[in-house]
C-alpha cells in the first residue's frame, strides 16, 4: 500500500488532535503546538493540513455553528481509528530509532 | 484587497471551508488586536489569508458531503489544479514539436493569420485612437460643446453648418457661465494669429485666446505660474500671456524666469503669467487659421478671450462640463428655459454635442466602413487556416489513432490539436502585431488629415485586440479539426496502407474555400465600385482651370484690417509685383478659394420685386480684385466679367452671379441690370459667369455672386496663371508679397491643382485602403485554393498514377481535379455576388456618379477572382500530369 509520509506539521497537528480529545480546531490546536512545543504556527497552514488529513482518512471533522457570538462557527477535528492506528506506528517507529540513545540526548556535553 | 483574497480563498477552498476558516481566523485576530493592537492584527491577517490562498491552490478541496461521514466512504474529490496545468503545458510542449515538424503547413499558417491579424490591428489602431479612446482631458465624457444656431436658417443648405455652429455672444456666455446649474464649468476659448516679435526672428504664431475657466475645466494645470483670473476677459483685456510647454522650451530655453518678464505680441507688451503642462491642446472646430482643415488643437501661447462685438456671432467655441449625474436633455432644457425667459438677447437657439463627436462624428462611419473590411479579411485569413488545418488533419489520422490506441481520450486528442490552433494563433498575432508596429508609422504618413491622427498608435487596447484576435481565430478554426481528429481517434480503423476515405473532410474544405471566394468577391466589389467613384469624381469638371495656376494666401494683422484704403492699396501693390513676374500670364485675388473652400452667406434682397417670402435670399458670395475671374478661365456666359474700373474707390458696386443663381432667381428674364441689395450696398448685375464647385467636387453648385470692393476681408487668395511650373511660382510669390511688406504674413501656399485633389483626401484614402485590402484577401484566397487543391493532389497521387497506368490522359486527370476544386469555387463566386449586391447598396453613400450595382464592375471582378482561382488551381493540378505511373504500380 502507498502511503505518503506525514509532514511535521501534519504529524504535530495529529498528536495535538489528540491531546485536545474532540475540542481541536484550528486555534485550540494551534495553541497546543505553540505551548508544548515552543514552536509558532500558522493557523490557516494548520487548519489546511488538517483537512489534507481528513482526506487521508485519519481524522474526521464535523462542523459546529451553533454559537452564542453570531457568525461564530468552527470545524472540530477527532482522529479516526486509522488516524489512531497511524499515530502508534509513527511512535513506534521513532522510538525505534531512537532505541538507546536517548540518553546522548538528556545529558549535556 | 482582502476582499480579493477572500474571493480567491472562496475559490479553492469551497465557500464553507473559507467561511470556517474565515471565523476561525477572525476568534485569534480578536485576540491579537487586544494583544498586539490593531496594526499588527491586520498584518498577520493578511498574511494568514495569503497563506492560506497559497496553500490551497494546489489541491482544490470541495466541501465535502456530510464531514461527519466516515473516511473512506466519502473522501473529497480532490481536482488537482497542478495536475490540470502541467497537462496543458505538456500540450504546449508537444504542440510546438508538431508544429516543428511540419514547417511549410506552419509557415504558411502562420503567415496567413499574421496578414490578416496585422491588417486589422493597423485598422482597429486608427479606429481605436480617433473614435474610440477617450479625448485626453479630465473625464472628458462629462464636457459639451455649445453653439448657437439660427433655427430658421438650418433647412438652407447654401452655408450648410456656418449657420448651425455659431460662437456664442458675450450676452450669452455671461448668462451660462453666472446662472447655469447643469453645468459645473464653463469657458469659451477661440484662435488667431499674432506675431511674437520681441525674440531675434519675428514669427506668427497660432494663439489661444482662452476664458479664465478653460484650464481648470480641462484638467491643465500650469506647471509654472497660473492661468487667467475671474474678470480677465470680455470687452477690454489685460495684457497677459501664458505659454504653451512648446513654446517655452523651443524659445525660451526652458527658463523659469520668463514668468513675470514681458513679452512683445503684435507690437504689444505682454506679460507672461505662467506655462502649461506638455502636450495641451484644444482642439477648434469652428475654422482653422492656418488653413489645414484639421486642427491639431496645439497653441503657441494663450492671452484673456476678448469680446469684439458685445452682441454679433462671434467665433468663441463653448466647452462646459455637466454636473456629474446631469444629462444633455436637462442642459438642453436649461437652455431652453433661458431662451424662453428672454435671457439670450438674439431669436438664436442652441445646439449641444459631446466634445468627442464634435471632432470625430462625421468620420465614423468612414472608419466603421474600414473596419468592416479589415474584419473580412480576417475572416478570409480563419478561413484559410481551417482549410489548411483541416487538410493537416487527413495526414494525422494515423498519428492520432495511434494515441487512442494508447488510452488518449477523445477530449484529450481534441485539446491537444486545439492546443496547437491556438499556438498557431499567438504566433500569428505575434507577427500581426509586429506587420502593424512596421506599417502603422506609413499608414499615418498617407493619411489625410482625421483628427486625432496623433493619438493614433499601438495602445494596450490595440494590442489586446490583436492577442484576442489571434487566440480567437486559432481557437474557433481550430474547433473543427480538433473535433474531427478526436472523432476519427473512436474509430480504430485503418488498412495496410493507413488510407482513408476523404467524405466529411473533402467537404469541409471545399465550404471553406467557397467562403473565402464569396468574402473576397465582397471586398474586390466594393474596392471597384469605390475606385470607379474616385475616378469618377477626379473627373468632374470644378468650372474653372486650375492647371498652372499657383496661389498664395494673404492675412493682414487685425490692426489694419479696418483701414480700407490703406489695405486696398497694399493689396492692389501685391497684385502689381505677381502680374509683373516672369511668366506670369495673368493674375486676379479672391476672398475665399473654391478649394478647400471656407464659405459665407449672406442674405440679399433682389429689388424691384415684392418683400414677402419670396424677396429676400441667402446666397454665398466672393469678393475679388479684377483678374480672377480670367486667371481661373471661369467662363462668362453673358455680360461683362468685373474689371479695374469697377475696383477703383468711388466706382459703382458691381455683381457677377453665377449660373445657379440666375437660373434661380431670374427663370424668365434676364438678370442683366437686376439691382441687389446686400448688407449695405446696391449692386449692378453685369454679367453671368459659369458655376463653379466650391469645397468639394461631388457638392452641387449654389447660388453665388462676385462683387468687386475696394475694401475688403482681412485675408486674399491670390492666383496666377503661369506658362511654366505653377509649383516654381510659389516662392517668387512669396517675396513678391514680402517686397510689399515683410509683416504681411502667408498662409496656404500651394497650386490650384493640388488644392483640388487635396479635396478628395478622404476618398482616396478610403478606396486605396480598401482596394489593399481586396488584394490582400484577394492572395489569400488563391494562397487558399492552391493549398487546397495541392493537398488533394498529393492525396491522389496513387489513384492518379494508376489512371495514368490505365490510359487516361493528363489533361482529362487535370480537368477532373480542377472541376473539384472549382465547383465550390463557383458556389463561393455566386455567393459572393449576392453578398456583394447586398453590401454595395451600405456603400452608396460613399459612390458618386455611379450605382451600387453597376454591372460593369460586377463583372470585372467575377472574371477577375475566377481567373485567380482557376490559375491557382492549375498550378498543383498540372502536377498530376509529372505522376509517374511506373513508379505508384512499383509501390503497390
Amino acid at each position: 500500500m502507498t502511503r505518503t509520509a506525514l509532514g511535521d506539521l501534519e504529524h504535530q497537528a495529529l498528536i495535538a488532535t489528540l491531546r485536545l480529545m474532540g475540542e481541536a480546531y484550528s486555534v485550540s490546536v494551534v495553541q497546543e503546538i505553540e505551548d508544548r512545543t515552543g514552536r509558532e504556527v500558522a493557523q490557516s497552514a494548520v487548519f489546511i493540513a488538517m483537512r489534507r488529513l481528513e482526506e487521508k482518512g485519519l481524522l474526521q471533522s464535523r462542523v459546529d455553528d451553533q454559537s452564542e457570538e453570531k457568525g461564530r462557527v468552527r470545524r472540530y477535528f477527532d482522529l479516526t481509528p486509522a488516524g489512531m492506528e497511524r499515530l502508534r506506528e509513527m511512535r513506534a517507529a521513532l522510538m525505534n530509532l531512537w532505541d538507546g540513545f536517548s540518553a546522548e540526548l538528556e545529558t549535556p556535553r | 484587497m482582502n476582499r480579493f483574497l477572500r474571493t480567491l480563498l472562496r475559490w479553492s477552498l469551497g465557500t464553507l471551508d473559507s467561511g470556517i476558516l474565515l471565523s476561525e481566523l477572525d476568534e485569534s485576530y480578536r485576540r491579537l488586536v487586544a494583544v498586539e493592537g490593531r496594526t499588527a492584527a491586520n498584518r498577520w491577517r493578511r498574511s494568514e489569508l495569503v497563506r492560506a490562498v497559497f496553500l490551497s491552490s494546489k489541491p482544490r478541496l470541495r466541501a465535502s458531503v456530510g464531514s461527519n461521514r466516515q473516511n473512506g466512504s466519502a473522501a473529497p474529490q480532490v481536482v488537482s489544479l497542478a495536475a490540470v496545468l502541467s497537462g496543458v503545458l505538456n500540450d504546449v510542449r508537444f504542440g510546438f514539436r508538431t508544429l516543428r515538424k511540419r514547417p511549410l503547413f506552419t509557415t504558411i499558417a502562420v503567415t496567413t493569420m499574421g496578414l490578416g491579424i496585422g491588417a486589422a490591428t493597423i485598422v482597429f489602431s486608427l479606429v481605436d485612437g480617433v473614435l474610440l479612446a477617450d479625448m485626453p482631458y479630465e473625464r472628458s465624457g462629462e464636457l459639451v460643446n455649445i453653439w448657437q444656431t439660427f433655427p430658421g436658417w438650418r433647412g438652407d443648405a447654401i452655408t450648410s453648418e456656418a449657420w448651425d455652429k455659431i460662437g456664442l455672444t458675450w450676452t450669452n456666455y455671461q448668462t451660462l457661465r453666472d446662472n447655469s446649474q447643469v453645468l459645473s464649468e464653463f469657458a469659451v476659448h477661440r484662435n488667431r494669429t499674432m506675431v511674437l516679435t520681441s525674440l531675434d526672428t519675428p514669427e506668427r504664431l497660432v494663439v489661444g485666446e482662452a476664458s479664465p475657466g478653460l484650464f481648470p475645466l480641462l484638467g491643465a494645470r500650469p506647471i509654472l505660474g497660473r492661468g487667467f483670473l475671474p474678470g480677465e476677459e470680455g470687452p477690454g483685456t489685460e495684457r497677459l500671456a501664458v505659454l504653451s510647454h512648446a513654446l517655452w522650451s523651443s524659445r525660451f530655453g526652458s527658463d523659469p524666469a520668463v514668468v513675470g518678464s514681458t513679452i512683445e505680441l503684435d507690437q504689444e507688451p505682454f506679460e507672461v503669467i505662467g506655462v502649461l503642462p506638455r502636450g495641451f491642446r484644444v482642439r477648434s472646430t469652428i475654422f482653422n487659421l492656418m488653413n489645414s482643415s484639421i486642427d491639431t488643437g496645439e497653441r503657441a501661447l494663450w492671452v484673456p478671450v476678448r469680446f469684439d462685438k458685445l452682441d454679433g456671432s462671434q467665433d468663441h467655441e463653448a466647452v462646459g462640463r455637466l454636473v456629474v449625474g446631469a444629462t444633455l436633455d436637462q442642459l438642453r432644457a436649461e437652455l431652453d428655459a433661458l431662451i424662453r425667459e428672454g435671457r439670450t438677447p438674439d431669436r438664436l437657439g442652441f445646439r449641444l454635442t459631446p466634445i468627442k463627436d464634435e471632432v470625430v462624428g462625421g468620420h465614423r462611419s468612414a472608419l466603421r466602413l474600414l473596419l468592416a473590411a479589415a474584419g473580412i479579411l480576417l475572416v478570409v485569413a480563419c478561413a484559410n487556416i481551417a482549410a489548411l488545418l483541416s487538410g493537416e488533419a487527413v495526414g494525422r489520422r494515423r498519428e492520432m489513432a495511434t494515441r487512442a490506441a494508447l488510452g488518449a481520450g477523445r477530449f484529450r486528442i481534441a485539446r491537444q490539436v486545439l492546443t496547437e490552433s491556438a499556438i498557431l494563433g499567438v504566433l500569428g498575432s505575434l507577427l500581426g502585431i509586429g506587420i502593424a508596429a512596421a506599417g502603422i508609422p506609413s499608414f499615418l504618413s498617407l493619411a489625410p488629415p482625421l483628427p486625432r491622427l496623433e493619438e493614433v498608435g499601438l495602445s494596450n487596447g490595440v494590442l489586446l485586440f490583436s492577442v484576442l484576435a489571434g487566440l480567437g481565430t486559432g481557437c474557433v478554426f481550430g474547433l473543427v479539426p480538433a473535433i474531427l481528429l478526436s472523432e476519427d481517434s473512436l474509430r480504430v480503423t485503418q488498412d495496410v496502407g493507413g488510407r482513408v476515405c476523404r467524405a466529411g473532410r473533402g467537404q469541409f474544405q471545399s465550404g471553406m474555400i467557397a467562403a473565402e471566394l464569396a468574402l473576397t468577391l465582397v471586398l474586390l466589389v466594393a474596392g471597384g465600385l469605390l475606385v470607379r467613384s474616385l475616378l469618377n469624381l477626379t473627373r468632374v469638371d470644378p468650372g474653372f482651370d486650375g492647371s498652372s495656376v499657383a496661389t498664395v494666401r494673404v492675412h493682414l494683422p487685425e490692426t489694419e484690417s479696418n483701414n480700407h484704403v490703406g489695405y486696398g492699396s497694399a493689396m492692389r501693390q501685391i497684385l502689381d509685383r505677381i502680374q509683373a513676374l516672369p511668366g506670369v500670364e495673368m493674375a486676379g485675388a479672391v476672398d475665399k478659394l473654391p478649394f478647400p473652400g471656407r464659405v459665407s452667406g449672406s442674405t440679399i434682397r433682389i429689388e424691384g420685386r415684392s418683400s414677402g417670402n419670396g424677396a429676400s435670399f441667402i446666397i454665398r458670395n466672393h469678393a475679388v480684385i479684377p483678374g480672377y475671374v480670367e486667371t481661373m478661365r471661369i467662363p462668362v456666359l453673358a455680360g461683362r466679367t468685373i474689371t479695374e474700373a469697377d475696383a477703383r474707390v468711388g466706382a459703382a458696386p458691381v455683381m457677377l452671379i453665377n449660373e445657379q443663381m440666375a437660373r434661380q432667381y431670374w427663370s424668365n428674364e434676364s438678370p442683366l441690370g437686376a439691382r441687389i441689395r446686400m448688407d449695405d450696398a446696391v449692386y449692378d448685375v453685369v454679367g453671368i459667369v459659369g458655376n463653379v464647385r466650391e469645397r468639394h467636387l461631388a457638392e452641387a453648385p449654389k447660388a453665388m455672386a462676385l462683387i468687386s470692393r475696394s475694401g475688403a476681408p482681412n485675408a486674399m487668395c491670390f492666383v496666377a496663371r503661369t506658362n511654366g511650373d505653377p509649383e516654381s511660382l510659389i516662392p517668387e510669390m512669396r517675396q513678391a508679397v514680402s517686397a510689399v511688406d515683410p509683416d504681411l504674413s502667408l498662409s496656404q501656399m500651394s497650386t490650384m491643382t493640388a488644392l483640388i485633389e487635396g479635396s478628395t483626401g478622404s476618398e482616396r484614402y478610403r478606396t486605396m485602403l480598401v482596394l489593399v485590402i481586396g488584394i490582400l484577401a484577394t492572395v489569400l484566397a488563391a494562397v487558399g485554393v492552391f493549398g487546397v487543391t495541392a493537398h488533394s493532389v498529393s492525396k491522389r497521387t496513387r489513384e492518379m498514377g494508376i489512371r495514368m497506368a490505365l490510359g487516361a490522359r493528363g489533361a482529362k486527370l487535370i480537368r477532373g481535379v480542377l472541376y473539384e476544386t472549382m465547383l465550390p469555387g463557383l458556389v463561393g463566386i455566386g455567393a459572393g455576388v449576392l453578398g456583394a449586391l447586398a453590401v454595395s447598396r451600405l456603400l452608396a453613400s460613399y459612390l458618386f456618379g455611379i450605382e451600387a450595382w453597376d454591372r460593369t464592375t460586377f463583372w470585372v471582378v467575377v472574371v477577375l477572382l475566377g481567373s485567380v482561382s482557376v490559375v491557382a488551381a492549375l498550378v498543383p493540378a498540372s502536377r498530376v500530369v509529372r505522376v509517374d505511373p511506373t513508379h505508384v504500380l512499383k509501390a503497390e
